[in-house]
Formats: C-alpha cells, structure tokens, sequence
C-alpha cells in the first residue's frame, strides 16, 4: 500500500515541532545556530540531517485575498521599491486588496518521495530503492557516495552527510514497519502533515481544496497530483495558495533520466559520424600520400 | 497508486496557479536561495572528464590506425596502447577519490543499470581497463621481440628460471587476438568518450540539462580532438619522422574540433538567456570562452587552416603548436562546463528557466525571451521592509 505526506501548507502555523520531531526520532545532528535575517526561517534548506524544513514566506504590502494575487512577490514589491525610491505614501491604499495585510506563508517542506524518483533513477550503485510503502528508501549500507544523485534530484532535497554518505527522508522506514506514523506528522500539531494511504490522503486533499475555493481562497491549488510531469505524482505532496517558486519549488519539475536514452541515441549517432570521418582519413589519406 | 479517476476533483477549471496577466512570469525566487543542490564533486571528476576524453579519444584512434592505418602507424598504435593503459590506471583512481566512502567503490559493479550512466560507465571504464591491459602488454611483448632482448631487460638480474617464465609468459601476450581486441578497445573508447556528456545532462543542474542530448556528442568530440591531439603530441615528440602518419592523426583531430566548433556554437544557441550567464559572466565564462572556446577550439583550427599555405618548416610548429592548444583547451573545457554548472545550480532563476514548460516543451528561445523581457529585476529580496510612515 502506497503510503505518504499530504502537507496542507494553509494549515501550517510554522511551529517546526516536525523538525525537532525528526532530528529527535532520527537522531540527527543540529545544523547551525545562525540567524539567517532573512525572515524566521533559519533552516534555509533541506539537507543531510535536516529532513524536514518550515519555509516561511513574508509578503508584505499585502494580498488580494483568495485570487492568489501576491502582492508581496509582485507588484507588492515593485510598490513597496516605488515607495521607498519616490518617498512615503500609505502602501496598502495603493496595492489594495481586502484590508492590505501581510501575508505569511509557511510551508513543511520535506523529500517528495516521486513516483518516478531522479535520485532513485541516477544511483549507480542501487543503493536507492523503492520500499514496500513506496518510498524512496536510501540504504546506507549500500551507498557509496558518489554524489550523483545530490544533482539529480529535481528537488535539491538529498545531500550528502559529513560521513560521506547520501541522506534524505526515510518517511520514517522504521517508524512504518511497526504501524506508527512518521514522527513529523505524529508531532504537527495542526494536522497540516498528514500521514495515511495515497488515494485516501489525496482524496481528502481534493475535498480540502474545493472547501477553500468555497470560502474564497481560489488560488489554492494541490502540488504533485496529477501533475503530468516526468517525475509523476509525489508521494508527498503540497496544498499551495501561491505559484511554486514562491515556496522554492520548481513549477515543472523534470526528471533528469529522460535525457538519457535520447543522449545515448545522440551520441551514439556523433559516434558513427566521427568513426566514418576517421575511416574516411586512414583509408582515403593513404591512397593521397 | 491511484489514477486521476479514483481522484475526487473539485468543480470548474483548475485555478491558475498564481497571479495571472503579464506578472505571473517573473521571476520569484525564495530569498534568491537555490531551488536545487549542486554537484558536491571535487576536482578530481572535471579532471576525470578530461582523462577519461583523451583515453577514450586516443584508444578509438589507436584502434582505427591498427585496424586501417597499415604499417606506417605502427608508432601512433604504440603510443595510443600505452597511453590508454595509463591513463585507464589514473582514471579509476580519481573517481575512487572522489568517493565518499572510496572502499565502497566495487558497489557500483552490483548491479547493471541503464537509467544510471554513472553505472553504465563504471562498466565501460572496467571494461576499457581490461582492453587496454591486454593491449599494452601485447604491446610489451612485441616491443621485446626477441628472449635475448627480454633477457637484458628482465633477466640479468633475477635466475634463469624466471626469465624462462617471463619469457613464457610474453610468448603468450604476443598470441592474444590484436584485431578483434582492437575493435572492442575502439568501441569502449567512443562509450568512454561519450557517456560522460550523458551523465551530466541527465541532472537538474540548468546547464547541463539544457544541452539534452548535444552533451553526449560534444563530450565524445572533445575527446576526439584532445585524444586525437595527445596522439599527435606523442608523435612529434617520439615519432622519427613527420610523415603520412602524422599528418593523419592531425587530420582526425581537426575534424573533432569542428565537431566541437558546431557543437559548442550549437549549445550556446540552445541555451536560454539565465542558464547560459554562467558561460558568459565570472571566471569560467571567461575560461569556457576565451580558453575552450577562442584558444582550445577556434585557434587550433584556425592554425590547422594556415597550414595549407605555409611551407614545411613553420607547418610543423604550427601543427604541434594546433594539438597543444587543443589539448590544454579540452582540459580548460571539462572544468569550465563542470564549474559554470556548479555556479547555474546555485541560480533559483535558472532552475525556473529550466522548468517552466512541461517536458518536451521547448522553452522561449532568446529571440523570444528578448521580446518577453521582463521589466523587473530578476534578483530581488522579498524582505524589503517599508519605511513606517505613521
């Protein structure tokens, strides 16, 4: 039975319990204890021992509420520039919407575990597999650290460790053997992660959707179902209210492997054009000389 | 899994995702944080591309020269066999290097995995070290033709009885199959040459990815013209004569510059404006274009072309002068690509680039992303805290 995350980003209130609850269940080491300054997100990425991550979005100048018009990445920003270039006038008069507000957006980004996964596809030594609950598994007993999939991941989501290893979400592998559910999900306290089979997750997903269009929030939207993308649908996937690289997620996502059989044949034809040239050379410059 | 049937879908029109109308193209970007992770290779993998090219380059060469070349490339099958076996000893280790965990690197013979190109090379690289082991010890045994030669080299020191197993032992390497080796060696130096272009378009790095399938055939040209270049190298330095032989090799890795030539032109042109500013701007632009592309590829050529006119005493500088900027330009090219892809990963807007239409979908050429500028500035901050006005 194919199990994942459904993260429903509007109910996300940027706790990061699901953070702490994976470094504490994984035993993963603390990354840094910098300030970013950027806003309050100082995980910045996702990583080798940061398999999950809050995003935090600050919009300011604020939003045309539920038509997904963000003011603050748009003309939000060129407003919010004009005022600061052409001196002060009142920023929420100008960019309107209901009541001018900011906007936080936060969002509990994790490993997307992708039916067709690029880091799964590029592991030369097969030591990224697809496990019973159709997650992409990473053994570490296996993995050698090539590195290759550190790039082919269209998500930038696995890296590797200081051990020279490649880490990413395990979608708690250990946690599922004994019928519990990933420690992020256990601890969200919003019930924005939610963990459970993926036709039921995306069923309740759908219905969360269509109530949010209902109450006005029409910019809503599921990221990684139906996507029709190379990567396929996401076993973890996303309620979003703004465009994907709002959230530093790719609006399209790629699977790199499908440049592989049309390279091979590529290269295989420039092969057979430079062998013919060489041929060409050695026979044709003797008759010459 | 389920099928888009079993999936509840709510009423109307998928929303736009997004604003709509002219800005909904801008680019936004997460506190200009990369979308992806870059490559975390050392040196020793660029280094590896150039290695494995000139290897790949020099045993295809070898190979056609043995099989077609007749008697007067007797020197350039010598060189090419040697050269291969070296260079198929350093390679390996450089990839082992880089390894995180580099007693694991038998891992990567578990399995047999097409997807995979890094699998798929580590066989060919296998694969190539046994040819060109075979081949230069082939090569040992006929360069010692006789026991009495064999016996000055190996033999005045140790017994006789080893020099007897010596001798038995080169008796054997000399009746290995030469030709169809040959032919084998030759087809796993194209794989070698061209798989690694594979491998790196098959990743999300922007400038890589780009190239799709242009990047196999300009990594198997380059390794033409910078094998191709070694070889000729060799020649001059070695070789007895400027002859026949010579010339040809020359010839070879003329056409795997313009080869390259079309390619690298062809790859600029593909590129949209954001993922090729890496090739343009900073130290690896400056490398890829003024190194790999204006030294390593056009002046070689162009030097290649002045040949026809010049007598035969400046020729030979000029032909020497050709190969050494061809093969120091393929190496300035492995890294630049290698680098400049290092520097596209860490771009969000690139990323963007890259993935904004669906797969198959050309994205906007430069004709029609100049029409399409967009009029703000790509890289802007989010947090632009107004001033409290009261």
């Amino acid at each position: 039975m194919a199990k994942g995350f459904f993260t429903d980003t509007t109910l996300c209130i940027g706790c990061k319990a699901c953070e702490v609850a994976c470094k504490e269940w994984n035993q993963l080491p603390w990354d840094n204890n910098e300030l970013t300054g950027m806003s309050y997100d100082n995980t910045v990425q996702l990583g080798a021992t940061t398999w999950r991550h809050v995003a935090f979005i600050e919009q300011l100048g604020g939003t045309d509420h539920g038509n997904g018009q963000t003011i603050g990445s748009h003309a939000g920003a060129s407003a919010i520039s004009q005022h600061i270039q052409q001196g002060p006038r009142i920023v929420s008069s100008e960019v309107g919407g209901f009541l001018g507000q900011n906007r936080w957006l936060m969002m509990s980004d994790v490993c997307k575990h992708c039916t067709h996964a690029g880091c799964l596809q590029a592991c030369p030594t097969g030591a990224i597999i697809r496990n019973e609950f159709d997650d992409v598994y990473v053994q570490p007993d296996i993995c050698n650290g090539c590195g290759y999939c550190v790039p082919a991941c269209p998500f930038g989501v696995i890296d590797l460790g200081e051990d020279g290893r490649a880490w990413k979400c395990t979608l708690c592998y250990d946690r599922q053997k004994d019928g519990l559910e990933p420690a992020c999900a256990k601890a969200c306290p919003t019930q924005s992660i939610l963990f459970g089979d993926l036709d039921d997750l995306r069923r309740r997903a759908q219905e969360r959707v269509s109530m949010l269009h209902e109450r006005g929030i029409t910019g809503a939207y599921l990221y990684g179902v139906d996507e029709h993308t190379s990567v396929g649908d996401l076993n973890a996937f996303f309620l979003l209210v703004d465009q994907p690289a709002i959230y530093n997620l790719p609006e399209k996502p790629h699977l790199p492997q499908a440049r592989v059989i049309p390279g091979y044949i590529s290269t295989a034809l420039m092969a057979v054009a430079l062998g013919v040239a060489m041929v060409a050379t050695f026979l044709l410059g003797g008759r010459q000389s | 899994m389920s099928t888009p049937e079993q999936i509840q879908r709510s009423e109307g029109p998928l929303p736009e995702r997004g604003p709509a109308g002219p800005m909904a193209r801008a680019a936004t970007t997460y506190y200009n944080r990369p979308m992806i992770k870059k490559p975390t290779w050392k040196w020793y993998i660029p280094g590896y591309f150039w290695l494995g090219g000139i290897a790949g380059g020099a045993a295809v060469i070898g190979a056609g020269a043995e099989l077609l070349g007749g008697d007067r490339h007797r020197s350039t099958v010598r060189h090419a066999r040697y050269l291969t076996l070296a260079l198929s000893l350093i390679c390996p280790l450089l990839l082992i290097t880089d390894l995180g965990h580099p007693l694991r690197f038998h891992h990567m013979l578990r399995i047999v995995k097409i997807a995979s190109p890094l699998n798929i090379g580590t066989w060919i690289l296998s694969l190539f070290g046994l040819t060109s082991g075979a081949l230069a010890v082939k090569q040992f045994a006929d360069d010692m033709t006789s026991i009495q030669q064999m016996a000055r080299a190996v033999g005045t020191v140790t017994g006789s009885a080893k020099v007897r197993a010596g001798s038995r032992l080169l008796g054997f390497a000399r009746l290995l199959p030469s030709r169809p080796l040959a032919m084998l060696h030759g087809l796993l130096g194209l794989c070698l040459g061209g798989y690694t272009g594979v491998l790196i378009a098959a990743t999300a790095v922007p400038l890589w990815a780009a190239g799709g399938i242009l990047m196999g055939p300009l990594f198997l040209a380059t390794a033409f013209a910078s094998g191709a270049a070694a070889l000729a190298l060799l020649g001059s330095t070695f070789g007895s004569k400027r002859g026949g032989a010579q010339r040809q090799v020359e010839t070879i890795e003329t056409v795997g510059l313009a080869a390259q030539l079309g390619l690298m032109t062809a790859y600029e042109l593909m590129l949209p404006h954001q993922i090729r500013k890496p090739l343009h701007t900073g130290l690896w632009g400056y490398l890829y274009r003024f190194g790999a592309l204006g030294c390593g590829t056009i002046a070689p050529l162009a030097l290649r072309l002045a040949t026809r006119w010049t007598g035969r005493q400046i020729n030979e500088v000029l032909s020497t002068t050709a190969s050494l900027l061809a093969f120091t330009g393929s190496l300035v090219e492995r890294f630049a690509l290698v680098e400049a892809g290092k520097l596209s990963a860490e771009d969000p807007i690139a990323y963007q680039e890259l993935t904004r239409g669906a797969p198959g979908e050309a994205w906007p050429t430069p004709y029609e992303q100049a029409r399409q500028a967009p009029k703000v500035p790509p890289y802007r901050e989010h947090f632009v805290a107004p001033e409290v006005t009261g």
